[in-house]
């Protein structure tokens, strides 16, 4: 394991580096990727990793992490913190797979876990949330599995591929399930 | 833009100081996000002129009709010109003007100019549970529940809830029209 910031069981959470740059493009420039960075509506080649890097480093408060599998090495995928309001105490939290694989899901609650666990009992915050494509009901389901309950259906929030898209809001707040 | 009670105009950096004691009146912000921050005629000023310099933010100020005296402001921001949504905040500054139904009408107001100027399509909000007032002005206006954050809101020592409200333009269009005014009380 490289910097392991969060260490799983079959995955670890590290801090993403100059050489993952390769890797974020091709994700980056993936349309399912786009639509889930709202990077979709311009053209976007290399630009979309340094764009993705810049917007997940601008802020000291943003945590950006990738997410590589232990016995491998790959870099599976990114997950990271954002939108912090300390005098509130929540925080937002944003992932995404680059590598579809058959263990995604279960290393994409992996990671979820450790994030929480990194939120509620180091950082102290009391609350995390996240937007979700309300059709993204796998999603959806890993993240009530991890704790998190689908607290608002914002609706025609996004306009997507000619047509107006709801989004979900779920949240977990501490000491309710999974932290 | 004029109702029959209120009507909205610009705000200029010269009426910062109405908004002075508003926004450090506990009373006044307790239903507003604006934080535990102590503002002054400067910030204020700095508030107005940014919102004003802004292209995805709208701001005005809420005068009454008969006397001009401003008695808060309202407006859009996050305007999102892609996805056609925004977000409204809201504040009555002066306290003695609560409840007579300005707000409703500075509401109904900016939701017309969010549809019918900006042609937005989605215009929501965010209100504290125990902003029972607010909540009830906004349902008369037709915004729908969509939804409340747990705990997402620190206020006077605790968590408390927020609620997210929206109306859509199709419901804006849909609406039932507002009673006739009384022509005896004209």
């Amino acid at each position: 394991m490289r910097n392991p910031f969060h260490i799983g069981t079959d995955i670890y959470l590290r801090p993403l580096e100059p050489e993952d740059v390769p890797s974020l493009t091709d994700w980056t420039t993936r349309p399912a990727i786009r639509t889930v960075l709202d990077l979709f509506y311009r053209p976007l080649g290399q630009s979309a990793a340094d764009l993705f890097l810049e917007r997940t480093k601008n802020d000291a408060h943003d945590i950006a992490l990738g997410i590589v599998a232990q016995e491998t090495e790959t870099m599976l995928g990114f997950i990271g913190l954002n939108r912090i309001d300390q005098e509130n105490s929540h925080i937002q939290l944003g992932f995404f797979l680059g590598e579809q694989k058959a263990d995604g899901e279960r290393y994409l609650s992996e990671a979820v876990g450790l994030m929480q666990r990194y939120v509620f009992a180091v950082l102290g915050m009391n609350r995390l949330w996240l937007y979700v494509d309300a059709a993204e009901a796998r999603t959806i389901n890993l993240l009530e599995r991890q704790g998190f309950v689908r607290e608002a259906t914002l609706r025609q929030d996004r306009y997507l591929d000619g047509q107006y898209a709801d989004t979900v809001v779920m949240g977990q707040v501490r000491g309710y399930g999974g932290d | 833009m004029t109702g029959s009670q209120v009507y909205l105009r610009p705000l200029t950096g010269d009426d910062a100081a109405a908004f002075v004691p508003w926004v450090n009146d506990a009373e006044v912000t307790r239903t507003l996000a604006v934080g535990a921050a102590v503002m002054d005629r400067q910030a204020e000023q700095a508030w107005i002129e940014k919102m004003n310099a802004s292209g995805s933010d709208v701001l005005f100020g809420i005068a009454i009709q008969e006397t001009g005296r401003l008695i808060g402001s309202i407006g859009l921001n996050q305007i999102d010109f892609r996805y056609r949504g925004a977000s409204l905040g809201m504040m009555i500054g002066e306290k003695s003007m609560w409840g007579k139904g300005y707000g409703t009408e500075a509401t109904r107001l900016v939701v017309r100019y969010a549809f019918e100027k900006l042609h937005l399509n989605r215009v929501q909000l965010h209100v504290y549970e125990y902003n029972l007032r607010g909540i009830r002005v906004y349902e008369k206006v037709g915004f729908r529940l969509e939804g409340v954050l747990r705990q997402e809101h620190v206020y006077d020592g605790r968590f408390w809830d927020t609620v997210v409200m929206a109306i859509l333009r199709e419901e804006w269009e849909k609406r039932p029209a507002l009673p006739e005014a009384d022509p005896r009380k004209t």
